[in-house]
């Protein structure tokens, strides 16, 4: 009996140690790729495209990517002159087939565009699968794929980046010299955008699109050239109604009832704050001069010589920025103001009102 | 059973049941954490050592005050660098991760596919990376890039820097009159900056899949900006030859261009027309015309128009390729052709060929040595009388002969008699005096040898050796450098008055050596095969 | 029969009994768990690690930005004689041209993308972006509970009027600026703070080219920090006071921590080019980057402490034979009045050893004498003839560097490129 005891106890241990000895021997060279991101291109690369325009011109672009995203050949991209004023925009497929589309939608917040293809209505064409962007988190990778600098042609593929996604965030940004377009959250990455890509997919290492391509932006904050990526989620009902409604209006206006963008309606907001006006030196930064008495900013205790560093997350360089920030506040909404007096930092919050008639 | 006493076993029992649940649950959620940890801390050794063994074959390559980078590619101190880093310069100084400066000397040069080729002039043994296969990557596929960007490397220890295979194949076209053309490359997002340029794109299994030269660029400056091209590994395989030769490579061309012809009936919709033929021209030579369709090259099929230009341009001129074409007949149906032409070189800038500079000669001898070396390695002398059993030839003659080997000397008999006259027997007698040729003397065994560049047999890139013997007769001997064989020998056969290309292959081990149990004799100018001659082993 | 049929039983129950201690030994070997779930692939596994890295480093990070200072455009070196002092571009009536944020308008699309016509190409320079220096929002370290923070002096050259600090919790603090190592970039500051969570450093001899390494930056995410992917490029770089990574470096992340897959902190990334000049922007994000490892956080603060100090490189003023092949450092010139004339080498002189650890050539001396700074005191151990001496020396200020005038040949431009005719572009 207890030779048997013993016996057990010993091929318990073994067993226990096998699959150690085991992984000990198997774990040998280095594995040239990962299975996970080549299975992920195989499984997105035949619902990129390649799409070429008009001829670009200083700094815009005629060519781009973009992705199928139904297979009755819808397809999303990033829009630009250089399609949307030409009458048939040429489209190479991943098996190098030359087909033509025309622009059925456009979304204004995001600027991105869907066009369909045209030929046979019952073709059918690979489409995307659509990945939650919800779920991303900073530090998850991701596959940018496109056609930098228009590198291929037909068959041949379009170009995949690897980086990580950097941060979910909002932007306060320049494209060109107009302000960057979109104040919702964008996925920020570090797998290098550039021109060509713009429209292309942003993949996870499932092959889902999580994410489609903007353009090269650049922050206010730093000055250096951003990557970003609209969240898919943030597409999804601009596509659907698309796929829903073929005859819908051209230009999406689904987004638009977002109360961020509603700024044409409410009135402006009303602080009562006078900012000492700079000129003597560069870069003034915003010191309250004066303050209206029974003001929004008196009554929540802002006062003379205080200075205003930020509103809400923006940084407030100068008298000037203080004035453009405040310009996108409505009567109504809440405002939070972070201001220096004499060492010490204090945040001030409140609502902003209608301007009072004189 | 009342006399079975349960309850010891039954409360350790209960008791380990119970406790499982709680174990499992609390180490589950720990283990992800440890596994996933355990994971990458293992992976990250094995890519931290990767990264040690392949920086000590990476060279920082000095030109005056600046330079770039190159790799030593075999251990008898091959390097590779751009041309644009080296230039026509006849010396460079390499800086290893030793921390110490070498001297390189210059060999051959391609100034259009942009690439150096040096040799360490110290003899010893180096440690080095080999070429591997730029097609058999994927996109996705892990790639280090290592250099010297920006002249970083004070020390001489390259930058490394870890990125993936963006594309493969991809064609770039030249700037000014072909120069630095890059027909063949593999893009990666791995970071490449002005200093990069020469060195190494390394792939997992510790081989070079690149040679780093190219970026596209932004407005802002001549920085990384995530899309680098580096030259292919086999497409420097098949310039390889003529840069070891201390030749200045030329790039392949048909003197034709094409362009895409929508057209229904062909695969993908396209139809790869050629457009212009210049005359006289390689394509006009082979019998093409305008208005033909290209189907194939080389046996692959042809789909865009830029796999048209990157074939062709990946090779070097002077390269015999098959084409196959097609043309409409008088039925209107497309007929299909095959052809074979021999590549014009793309014209070099003046400025590239105007250096009175020529590769020292010894280096060249050293390669011609290696490749005759190789092949003598494989064709071991003829043996003594203690080599067992003969080879008996079936030719063209009805007659069966036996060549036997004995005292160092080929002996031919037909039945018992010695052969004597003109005979393929004597053909391949001589041929097999290549054995002799092959002595321990090398190519001093020869009155003259050029190393006249390389050849594409077969889908093989081969050397190309033109010699004199001392009896003044003319042979070329095309051998595999990697294997030692001899795929093609040249030579003029007094049995057909003319000058005969005879092909070795099926080659298998015959009484303790290697040698072809096939040859194929072909006519050397119209290129038509005359005559098998087969092999078999006899016992005796 | 009744007696067998017990004893089998007995049998049967002892084995059961077993069975749980099975089990508990099959839970706690970890090494056989691993490899029975392990389906897990390695980038699924790094993406878990770099998550609770991210958790262990954030704590630690900080937003920092200035107000107010001079504001300053970097000139490229080809403009340096053409242009005067950096000054806002004007028009022809002589008035500045608005500048972005003083637009009166808000976005104008048809104006998106297009470049400007400009009157000169420095003009133009400024439309490009990162050329107008950032003053905007940097990132910082924690080093001490009590709130000394560590950055770049990246916003410093300024003299901005205003710091201010956000930490982790979302609440902002005033900042005063200590001392600054223009060696390095560096600059301290110091926040009236209790109980702030530190990060975890790593041993820089520990360093190895190939590891993993992530970039921290707080300057542009409201909530939380922003992280890029890289690996250890070099070691030593910058005259030996800088690892070299991959992962992309620029304003976003300036003065952040550079992490390993734990999450603890290889060192700070300072925006130096290659020969320890300011950066411009022609680096950010071009896959090299620098950070400078803290291996003594502690005397970091004792030596930038006080408003006003700055450290300066390290100068020992000697040449040394760089092709030798031994052993050690041998000295081929000292230069007169300084320090290590002073303290008494000789030339012919071979360095074995600095403050004890061992000096394997001309390279190893450099990169010391690179992390050392005006006024460190060191020991050097010196092998003259057959005698071994210990020489103590007083590092003095090294002079200003000459620019180093090698052309580093570049790809031409490839045809059809923006902004650029083809052909080979300028060395």
């Amino acid at each position: 009996m207890t030779r048997l005891r013993t016996l057990l106890l010993l091929a318990l241990v073994v067993t226990a140690g096998l699959p150690a000895i085991a992984r000990r021997a198997t774990a040998g060279g280095l594995p040239m790729r990962s299975k996970k991101v080549d299975k992920a291109v195989e499984t997105v690369q035949p619902s990129v495209v390649k799409i070429f325009g008009a001829k670009g011109f200083r700094g815009i672009y005629g060519y781009m990517t973009g992705v199928i995203v139904h297979e009755s050949g819808l397809i999303i991209t990033r829009g630009s002159v250089t399609i949307e004023e030409t009458d048939a925009i040429k489209v190479h497929l991943h098996d190098g087939r030359r087909v033509t589309a025309e622009i059925v939608r456009e979304d204004r917040r995001t600027k991105m565009v869907l066009m369909r293809i045209l030929g046979s209505t019952k073709a059918k064409y690979p489409a995307a699968k659509l990945g939650d962007s919800s779920k991303i988190e900073a530090g998850q990778f991701v596959m940018l794929v496109g056609n930098a600098y228009k590198v291929a042609r037909g068959r041949e593929r379009c170009a995949v980046n690897f980086g990580m996604v950097s941060a979910v965030a909002k932007l306060d940004a320049r494209l060109g010299l107009a302000d960057f377009h979109y104040s919702g959250n964008v996925l920020l990455h570090d797998a290098m955008n550039n021109p060509g890509v713009y429209g292309g997919p942003l993949v996870n290492l499932d092959g889902e699109v999580i994410g489609i391509s903007g353009r090269l932006i650049e922050s206010r904050d730093t000055n250096h050239q951003v990557h970003y990526a609209i969240p898919i989620n943030v597409l999804k009902p601009f596509i659907d109604d698309t796929v829903k409604r073929p005859g819908a209006p051209r230009v999406y206006a689904g987004n638009l009832a977002d109360k961020t963008d509603d700024t044409a309606a409410a009135d402006p907001g009303y602080h009562g704050i006078r900012i000492l006006k700079g000129g003597v030196i560069r870069a003034t930064p915003a010191y309250v001069d004066r303050i209206a008495p029974d003001s929004p900013a008196a009554r929540a205790g802002i006062r003379p010589d205080d200075l205003v560093i930020r509103i809400d997350e923006s940084r407030v360089k100068s008298w000037k920025s203080f004035r453009r920030i405040m310009r996108g506040y409505r009567a109504g909404e809440t405002v939070k103001f972070t201001i220096k007096r004499g060492d010490k930092v204090k945040l001030i919050v409140f609502k902003l009102e209608k301007e009072p008639r004189q | 059973m009342k006399n079975y006493r349960s309850t010891p076993f039954l409360v350790p029992l209960a008791l380990g049941l119970a406790a499982l649940p709680l174990l499992v649950a609390v180490s589950v959620a720990d283990d992800d954490s440890k596994e996933a940890l355990a994971i990458v801390r293992r992976m990250e050794a094995q890519r931290i050592e990767l990264a040690e063994q392949l920086a000590s074959s990476v060279c920082a390559v000095f030109k005056g005050g600046g330079g770039g980078s190159g790799v030593i590619i075999t251990e008898d101190g091959l390097v590779l660098s751009n041309f644009h880093v080296t230039g026509l310069a006849a010396e460079m100084r390499i800086g290893l991760n030793d921390n110490r400066i070498h001297k390189a000397a210059v060999l051959g040069v391609d100034p259009s596919g942009d690439l150096s080729l040096l040799r360490l002039k110290e003899d010893r043994k180096w440690s080095y990376t080999p070429l591997g296969d730029s097609d058999a990557m994927r996109q996705g596929d892990w790639v280090y890039a290592m250099g010297n960007p920006f002249l970083l490397a004070t020390d001489f220890t390259p930058t490394i820097t870890l990125g993936v295979v963006s594309g493969i194949n991809r064609y770039q076209p030249g700037s000014v009159r072909g120069q630095l053309l890059y027909p063949d490359c593999i893009q990666t997002d791995a970071s490449i900056n002005p200093g990069n340029s020469g060195g190494p794109l390394f792939n997992f299994k510790r081989q070079v899949v690149g040679i780093n030269g190219r970026v596209s660029l932004r407005e802002r400056g001549r920085v990384n900006i995530g899309v680098g091209y580096a030259i292919s590994s086999n497409q420097i395989k098949h310039c390889l030859p003529e840069l070891r030769a201390g030749l200045i490579v030329q790039h392949g061309t048909l003197n034709a261009t094409v362009r895409d012809v929508e057209d229904a009936e062909w695969p993908g919709g396209i139809r790869i027309t050629f457009d212009q033929i210049l005359k006289p021209g390689c394509a006009f030579d082979a019998g093409i015309r305008l208005g033909d369709a290209l189907v194939a090259f080389q046996g692959e099929a042809i789909a865009e128009t830029n796999d048209f230009s990157r074939y062709i341009a990946v090779l070097p001129k002077g390269r015999r390729v098959h084409l196959r074409v097609a043309r409409l007949d008088n039925d209107n149906k497309w007929v299909e052709r095959d052809l074979l032409a021999t590549l014009d070189g793309i014209q070099l800038v003046k400025k590239s060929v105007s250096s009175k500079r020529k590769a020292p000669q010894a280096y060249i001898d050293y390669e011609i040595d290696r490749t005759f070396g190789a092949a003598r390695k494989l064709l071991q002398p003829i043996a003594t009388e203690t080599r067992k059993g003969a080879i008996q030839v079936r030719g063209r003659d009805p007659k069966p002969w036996t060549e036997r080997y004995a005292d160092g000397k080929v002996t031919v008999l037909f039945g018992d008699k010695e052969l004597s006259g003109e005979t393929v027997a004597d053909v391949l007698k001589r041929a097999n005096a290549w054995n002799d040729a092959l002595s321990e003397k090398g190519r001093k065994q020869f009155k003259k040898v050029h190393f006249a560049g390389g050849a594409l047999l077969e889908g093989l890139t081969v050397d190309r050796m033109e010699v004199t013997t001392q009896a003044d007769q003319e042979r070329t001997y095309f051998i595999d450098l990697e294997t030692g064989r001899i795929v093609r020998l040249d030579l003029y056969a007094d049995a057909w008055a003319k000058p005969v290309s005879l092909y070795f292959s099926d080659w298998r081990n015959a009484g303790g050596l290697q040698r072809p149990y096939t040859v194929r004799v072909y006519d050397a100018e119209k290129e038509t095969l005359m005559q098998t001659i087969r092999y078999e082993a006899i016992t005796k | 029969m009744t007696l067998g049929v017990t004893l089998g039983m007995k049998r049967v129950a002892r084995f059961l009994s077993l069975l749980p201690l099975v089990g508990l030994l099959w839970i706690a070997a970890p090494e056989s768990r691993a490899d029975e779930t392990s389906g897990m692939d390695e980038l699924e596994a790094l993406q878990l690690v770099v998550r609770n890295a991210i958790k262990t480093i954030e704590p630690s990070v900080v937003r920092i930005m200035t107000v107010g200072g001079v504001r300053k455009v970097i000139v490229p070196d080809e403009f340096k004689d053409k242009t005067a002092a950096p000054e806002r571009p004007r028009d022809d009536d002589g008035d500045a041209r608005p500048e972005d944020d003083d637009e009166d308008e808000g976005g104008d699309e048809s104006r998106e993308g297009r470049t400007p016509r400009f009157k000169n190409e420095f003009q133009k320079l400024l439309a490009i972006p990162g050329f107008k220096k950032s003053e905007g929002p940097t990132t910082g370290l924690i080093i001490s509970e009590d709130g000394y923070i560590i950055t770049s002096a990246w916003n410093f050259d300024s003299d901005p009027q205003v710091t201010v600090v956000t930490t982790s919790d979302g609440r902002a603090h005033a900042a005063q600026l200590l001392g600054i190592d223009r060696a390095a970039g560096l600059a301290l500051l110091k926040i009236d703070a209790r109980d702030l969570p530190l990060p975890r450093f790593i041993d820089p001899n520990k360093v190895k080219e190939g590891a993993w390494s992530f970039a921290i930056g707080k300057a542009l995410p409201k909530r939380g920090v922003e992280i890029k992917y890289g690996v250890i490029s070099a070691k030593n770089r910058i005259g030996g006071i800088a690892l070299q990574t991959d992962a992309a470096c620029s304003p976003s992340n300036y003065g952040g921590p550079l992490i390993d897959i734990e999450g603890r902190v290889y060192g700070l990334i300072v925006p130096l080019g290659a020969r320890g000049e300011a950066t411009n922007p022609n680096w950010y994000d071009c896959g090299i980057g620098f950070a400078v490892p803290l291996p003594d956080p502690e005397a970091l603060i004792e030596k930038l402490g006080k408003e006003g100090k700055q450290l300066l490189p390290a100068f020992l003023g000697v040449q040394m034979d760089q092709d030798r092949a031994e052993a050690g450092a041998k000295i081929t010139t000292v230069l007169a009045d300084n320090a290590a004339a002073k303290a008494g080498m000789l030339k012919g002189d071979i360095v074995v050893a600095i403050n004890g650890a061992p000096v394997k050539n001309a390279f190893t001396l450099r990169f010391a004498i690179g992390r050392s700074r005006a006024g460190d005191k060191a020991v050097l151990t010196v092998k003259r003839k057959d005698k071994t001496l210990d020489l103590k020396v007083t590092f003095g200020k090294r002079p200003k560097p000459q620019a180093r005038k090698g052309k580093i040949p570049l790809p031409a431009r490839m045809p059809g490129q923006p902004g650029k005719k083809p052909g080979r572009g300028r060395k």
